[in-house]
C-alpha cells in the first residue's frame, strides 16, 4: 500500500504495507544506553524505553526503511520465528504510534 | 549497621573502581532498601549500575537492586534529554545576545568526564555568568520564555525554570560568583574561568570551565557545602576523575594553582578521601605542595573572606544603583509574600515583626567572620 499524502493509515490492523515508511515525531529526542533507548517525548514529556530489538527497530524507522526492509533485516540479525517477530514489530509500531513517536508516513515511497 | 557505614561505602567504592565487590560480604547486615537509600544519598545509583555493566560484575547482586539501578538509570537518561534540550534554548539564547556563559559543575563534568553523562545525577544546570550581565542574562532568558526565581542578587545565583507548564523540573542555576560561599566566593572571577574554559563541541555558544579549575570547584563545593554530606560518593568521584585525567603536568600545575589561591586545604582533603576510596594516584610531592598554609590571621584576610566583606566587594563590583539597590532589598527587605512564605507564616500582621527579624538576622549574617 502506497499512502498518498493526508491519508494516514489506521494502525489497528496487521494490514501494513511492506512499502510502509514512518515519520519519527520531531518532538522525541533519543538517547542509546548500553544497547537500550531512552526516549523523551518534548510534548508530553514522558520518557519510553526500548530494548535491544525494539532499538533496532527504532534506528531502521529512523533511517527511513519501509516495514517490509525493517522486517527483513531483523530476520536477518536475530534468531526469530517469522510470524514471532511479525507480531512484535507490530505491537511495537502500535504502541510507539498510540504514545505519538511516530506516524505512518504521507509521503509515497518509490517503487 | 547503617546504610552509610564505612563497610558500605567502601563496598560501593570498590564497585564503581571495578574491583569485585560480592553482595554477600554486605550480608546479613544490609537490606536492599538500605543499599539503595545509601545510593541515592551519595548519588551513584547511575554510575554504579554503568560501573557494574562495564565491568560484568554484580552478577549476583540481588535483581531487585539491579533493576532498580537501572530503571533511575533510564529516568536520569530522560532527565538528561530534557535538560539538554533546555540547555541548547538557553545557550543558544544568550549566543544570539553575545553573552559569554561558561557550563560548569555537575553539566559540565557529565560532559567532559562521564562517559555517560546522563550518569551523573545533577538536580539542575549550572552556567557561570560575568556579573556584569545579570541584567542582559535575566532579560533574554525571560524573553526566551523563562522565568527567574528570585533572589538574583542576595545568592550570587539565580534560577532559570520554563516559564511554561513543559520543562517540570528543569532548574539552571545561573552563577555570578564562582562559589556562593563567602569563603570562596572570589577565589577567581569570570574572565579568569572564561580565559582558560574550553569550547564544547555540541554547544557552539557556550563554554566549558576548564578542567583544573572545575577540579577546583569540585573541592570548593564539597567544603563549602552546608545542604549536603561532605563526603558524598558522587563529589569524591568527580574530584577522582576530574585529577585522574589531568596527568602529571596538569596535575602539577592544579596543585599549584590551588596554592596560589589559598584553596590547599580542601583540595588536599578532597584529594585524600577520594584517594582512599578510589584509589586516586596523588604523589607523595603533590600533597606536600597542597600542605596547609598557617591559618591566616590577617584581619584584612579574614574580613574579604566574611559574608559583609563579600557584600562590600559585591557593592562595588554591581554596576549601578539599580543592582546596589536591588542587592540590599533582597538582603534587608525582601517582598511580603516571600517573607510570609518564608517564615511560614499566613496574614500580612505578621510583616512588621517579620521585617525587624529580616533586617536584625541579615545584619547579623553579614557580620559574622568565618
Amino acid at each position: 500500500m502506497k499512502v498518498k499524502d493526508g491519508d494516514q493509515a489506521p494502525l489497528n490492523s496487521k494490514n501494513f504495507a511492506r512499502d510502509q515508511i514512518f515519520e519519527l515525531s520531531d518532538q522525541v529526542l533519543s538517547q542509546e544506553v548500553r544497547g537500550e533507548t531512552v526516549l523523551l517525548d518534548l510534548a508530553s514529556e514522558k520518557y519510553f524505553g526500548l530494548d535491544p530489538v525494539a532499538t533496532r527497530v527504532w534506528q531502521l524507522l529512523e533511517a527511513g526503511m519501509t516495514l517490509g526492509d525493517v522486517f527483513e533485516t531483523l530476520l536477518g540479525e536475530f534468531d526469530v520465528e517469522p510470524g514471532q517477530l511479525e507480531d512484535d514489530i507490530h505491537s511495537l509500531l502500535v504502541s510507539l504510534n498510540e504514545a505519538g513517536l511516530i506516524r505512518p508516513s504521507a509521503r509515497p515511497v518509490e517503487s | 549497621m547503617s546504610s552509610t557505614s564505612p563497610h558500605v561505602i567502601e563496598f560501593i567504592a570498590a564497585a564503581l573502581r571495578g574491583a569485585p565487590a560480592s553482595w554477600a560480604s554486605l550480608q546479613p547486615s544490609v537490606s536492599e532498601q538500605e543499599f539503595l537509600d545509601c545510593c541515592r544519598h551519595h548519588g551513584v545509583q547511575g554510575v554504579l549500575f554503568h560501573a557494574l555493566a562495564e565491568s560484568g560484575t554484580g552478577h549476583e547482586w540481588p535483581d531487585g537492586i539491579l533493576t532498580v539501578l537501572e530503571e533511575e538509570c533510564r529516568e536520569f537518561v530522560a532527565a538528561e534529554l530534557l535538560r539538554g534540550h533546555h540547555l541548547v534554548r538557553i545557550s543558544e539564547a544568550l549566543g544570539q545576545r553575545g553573552i559569554r556563559h561558561i557550563l560548569m559543575k555537575g553539566e559540565a563534568l557529565a560532559q567532559t568526564h562521564y562517559a555517560q553523562p546522563g550518569s551523573r545525577v545533577r538536580g539542575d544546570t549550572d552556567l557561570f555568568i560575568h556579573l556584569h550581565d545579570i541584567g542582559r542574562v535575566r532579560s533574554t532568558l525571560t524573553d526566551a520564555g523563562y522565568k527567574i526565581v528570585p533572589p538574583v542578587y542576595k545568592t550570587h545565583q539565580f534560577t532559570v525554570t520554563p516559564a511554561a507548564g513543559k520543562g517540570v523540573g528543569v532548574w539552571f542555576d545561573v552563577h555570578w560568583r564562582i562559589l556562593n560561599s563567602p569563603r570562596y566566593a572570589l577565589s577567581f572571577d569570570f574572565e579568569d574561568a572564561y580565559a582558560q574554559a574550553t569550547k564544547m563541541d555540541s554547544l557552539e555558544s557556550a563554554s566549558v570551565l576548564s578542567a583544573e579549575h572545575n577540579f577546583l570547584v569540585a573541592c570548593m563545593h564539597r567544603d563549602g557545602s552546608d545542604r549536603h554530606d561532605r563526603n558524598r560518593l558522587i563529589w569524591l568521584y568527580d574530584i577522582h576523575l576530574l585529577f585522574s585525567a589531568l596527568g602529571q603536568e596538569g596535575q602539577m600545575r592544579v596543585c599549584r594553582l590551588a596554592n596560589s589561591l589559598n584553596l590547599q586545604e580542601c583540595c588536599r582533603d578532597g584529594l585524600e578521601r577520594a584517594a582512599r576510596l578510589f584509589r586516586t594516584r596523588v604523589t607523595s610531592e603533590l600533597l606536600e605542595l597542597l600542605s596547609p598554609a598557617p591559618e591566616p590571621v590577617d584581619f584584612r584576610w579574614r574580613f574579604s573572606h566574611s559574608s559583609l566583606g563579600l557584600l562590600r566587594h559585591d557593592w562595588y563590583s554591581l554596576q549601578g544603583w539599580g543592582d546596589r539597590r536591588r542587592l540590599l532589598g533582597e538582603l534587608f527587605l525582601p517582598s511580603g509574600k516571600s517573607l510570609l512564605a518564608r517564615y511560614g507564616k499566613e496574614g500580612r500582621q505578621w510583616l512588621p515583626w517579620l521585617y525587624v527579624r529580616q533586617i536584625s538576622s541579615g545584619v547579623a549574617n553579614r557580620l559574622r567572620l568565618r
